[in-house]
């Protein structure tokens, strides 16, 4: 395992330099803007490039930080142009800190560093068509049989189960349980047999979520996370994750959001209109905002809990502030399908904006965890 | 350079705190507002000789490093608490400017005693009918803090620092503002007599309004604090329907909300004090200044309304910070002015 400490911006501008360009005030007409996925991309291009890209970085020694030295290189690496990285996030925030927290170290070395490389690319198999903010309804089941277990189910809203090699699985493996207890957490390798991998299409007409079926699928019992009736604090440690790489790290945002407008400004010559200017300063206070929690956001140290979820709903308001802006500057032509002009590319980010909400734990979710569990107030 | 370390700065905040619960419980908030100067001037002596509260900032002295950082701790302590005293006048607004001007003799000998805490400075922009001549004053200002006792009145022209001492020639008058806590004065000048103290840059300027702003941004943060835990703690005592009013979701969601602007708030001011020393300053403040103060106004609004018909009483504290909030939007000049410039900035530099 490759670990850093103390790491200095000036090696890791360095180390960036060779491998990415810097942004530049151009990148903003060239860099798209959709949130959930680009339409038209290759996917299979983009995969491949992150893989790639995350290989390097795990061997540079970058993939494993502390808290204060990730900072460092987040803050540098911010100033460059990165490939498209959003096939990595479940792999290495969600299943990642669960297998760091709860793994096995036999665990852990099978499947902890290729994740960290790129290697492994992950799923999450949460959420059922009775189990959605409600998670503790999971009802897929797993049976013990002959070395491990045999698991049966159906799992939805599944990102990127088309192309992971593995699963974070959450079941029930104690059929007289019900809700929070007799829950456990697997890694489950998407190729074997039983598993059935359907397409869902999204608003956004594009489909990067899936319905996973589960057909008497075979999981050894060395690919348990955690001990036996302990999934529900797994999947804690798994959202907890999830919800600090979406809101911050992660770029939960595309580049350069104020800085697109402004160009867009530019071009439908809107450069003087004080309305112009106003919408401006609006995207760009929220942005701030944003960027500013994820950078302090546990600076209060009696909420410094909360951050994950606060960082959450500042994306969420980022993206409605920008819209107003969007529809401000760009008028009907925002709402044209992508392909009409440069700045039709925005009806993705409109299209998108619904999902990130709900993604990762609706907003309402999210408030009721900062409500209950960290300002005191009664659970129910 | 020597600046204050975390540790440094955390037992500064602790024992401030201790002096400010002992000496200001909120009923004494009212009753300094209600005083002559509007604040308590034993108390205000005592942090300036005894704690030092003056000159932390500059704790080598006018020509020893800035450090910014125990202001800061300051302002979210005082905005908390919606302390009367005057420190913003005489720290952000008097020993800043003159800390980052080219001083002339008078300067530094005027900046020494206020970082002593021996006299006491405010800023009267802006003027109204402006009109200086051969060293002499003319116009008027309507809203002054602290400008009815402040020793030294500070103003800014075309680069130039001065000073307003002499008496003679100016008229203050206390006005009551929607701030209870702030005291305000009109202040009239007839041919006052102005003591050139020093010259500022346009940059220098420029970090002068980011201090300002940095300065109100933590204040808000304070406030947004206590609002949020005067709203949770109301919250979990007060029951009806048989049950604490936390228990309600759409109470519980308003309870979320004003914790994400606490947290967010916290977050933009240390974000622009994090950016002190660079170009991204006055950017980083203005940003922070627009979020915290909103956020302010919008927090410390729904905290009053969550507190029912008690909040909206006399006696309840919840208005003098819904009073706070507004009138801080208003002390670095109009918030929408400073978004439309903000905009128009970031359109040049597309």
């Amino acid at each position: 395992m490759v670990r850093m400490q103390d790491i200095d911006a000036a090696s890791v501008d360095a180390w960036l330099a060779a491998r990415a360009p810097l942004h530049t005030a151009q990148d903003a007409q060239h860099t798209g803007v959709a949130l959930i996925e680009e339409s038209g991309a290759d996917e299979g291009a983009v995969v491949e490039a992150a893989r790639a890209w995350q290989r390097e970085w795990y061997d540079a020694g970058y993939a494993e930080l502390g808290a204060a030295d990730a900072a460092v290189v987040r803050s540098v690496a911010a100033n460059y142009r990165l490939p498209d990285l959003r096939p990595l996030l479940i792999g290495l925030h969600i299943l990642g800190p669960a297998l760091r927290e709860h793994g096995t170290a036999a665990l852990q070395r099978r499947y902890l560093t290729p994740i960290l490389r790129g290697e492994i690319l992950a799923c999450q198999l949460f959420s059922e068509p009775e189990a959605g903010s409600d998670l503790a309804g999971v009802r897929a089941k797993a049976v013990r049989v002959p070395g491990g277990w045999s698991v049966s189910g159906q799992k939805v809203w599944t990102s990127n189960a088309h192309f992971a090699d593995v699963a974070e699985l959450l079941v029930r493996t104690d059929s007289a349980s019900s809700r929070h207890a007799g829950l456990s957490m697997f890694v489950m390798h998407m190729d074997a047999p039983g598993v059935d991998v359907r397409p869902l299409r999204q608003m956004t007409g594009g489909a990067a979520f899936n319905e996973v079926f589960l057909n008497d699928v075979f999981v050894p019992e060395e690919n348990l996370i955690g001990e036996e009736g302990t999934g529900w604090r797994v999947a804690m440690t798994s959202l907890s994750g999830e919800r600090a790489a979406l809101g911050g790290e992660f770029e939960a945002v595309p580049p350069q959001l104020v800085e697109k407008l402004a160009a867009m400004a530019l071009r439908r010559g809107r450069s003087e209109d004080p309305l112009v200017w106003g919408c401006l300063a609006d995207a760009a206070v929220a942005d701030f905002a944003h960027r500013a929690v994820v950078e302090h956001g546990a600076a209060d140290p009696q909420l410094a809990g909360a951050a994950a979820s606060v960082t959450k709903l500042m994306v969420t308001d980022l993206l409605e502030v920008v819209t107003s802006a969007v529809l401000e500057i760009g008028d009907a032509e925002v709402l044209l399908e992508r392909g009409a002009s440069i700045d039709a590319q925005w009806s993705e980010f409109i299209l998108g904006k619904p999902g990130v909400a709900i993604a990762g734990g609706a907003n309402e979710i999210q408030k009721n965890v900062i409500a209950e569990r960290h300002l005191g107030l009664p659970k129910g | 350079m020597k600046l204050s370390s975390r540790d440094d700065l955390r037992d500064i905040r602790a024992a401030l705190s201790d002096v400010l619960d002992a000496a200001m419980p909120t009923s004494a908030i009212r009753a300094d507002a209600a005083s002559a100067h509007g604040y308590d001037r034993t108390l205000w002596a005592e942090l300036a000789s005894g704690f030092g509260i003056t000159g932390m900032h500059a704790a080598e002295g006018a020509e020893g490093p800035l450090d910014l950082d125990p202001i800061w701790v300051v302002a979210e302590l005082l905005g908390a608490r919606l302390a009367a005293l005057p420190y913003l006048s005489t720290v952000v607004l008097g020993t800043l400017p003159l800390l980052r001007a080219e001083r002339t003799d008078a300067g530094s000998e005027v900046l020494g005693e206020l970082l002593e805490g021996r006299l006491t400075a405010t800023s009267a922009e802006p003027v109204q009918g402006w009109r200086r001549h051969e060293g002499r004053l003319s116009g008027s200002s309507s809203a002054v803090l602290h400008g009815t006792d402040s020793d030294w009145i500070l103003l800014v022209d075309d680069g130039r620092v001065y000073g307003v001492h002499d008496p003679a020639g100016v008229t203050r008058e206390p006005v009551a503002s929607i701030d209870l806590t702030r005291p305000t004065s009109a202040i009239d000048f007839q041919e006052a007599s102005l003591i050139e103290l020093g010259t500022l840059s346009l940059e220098q300027q420029d970090r002068c309004r980011a201090d300002l702003l940095t300065y109100l941004t933590h204040e808000c943060a304070g406030g947004l604090r206590r609002v949020k835990d005067m709203a949770v703690q109301h919250l979990r005592d007060r029951h009806q329907f048989g049950v604490p009013l936390g228990s309600f979701q759409a109470l519980k969601h308003r309870a979320a909300d004003l914790a994400v602007d606490t947290v967010t708030s916290t977050a933009v001011a240390r974000a622009a004090a994090a950016a002190v020393n660079t170009p991204a300053y006055l950017p980083a403040a203005e940003r922070a200044f627009l979020f915290a103060s909103d956020a302010y106004v919008r927090a410390a609004s729904s905290s009053l309304h969550m507190h029912g018909g008690l909040g909206f009483t006399w006696e309840f504290d919840s208005h003098l910070y819904y009073r706070r909030a507004y009138a801080s939007t208003a002390l670095a000049g109009r918030s929408s002015a400073t978004r439309c410039r903000l905009g128009q900035r970031l359109m040049a530099s597309a």
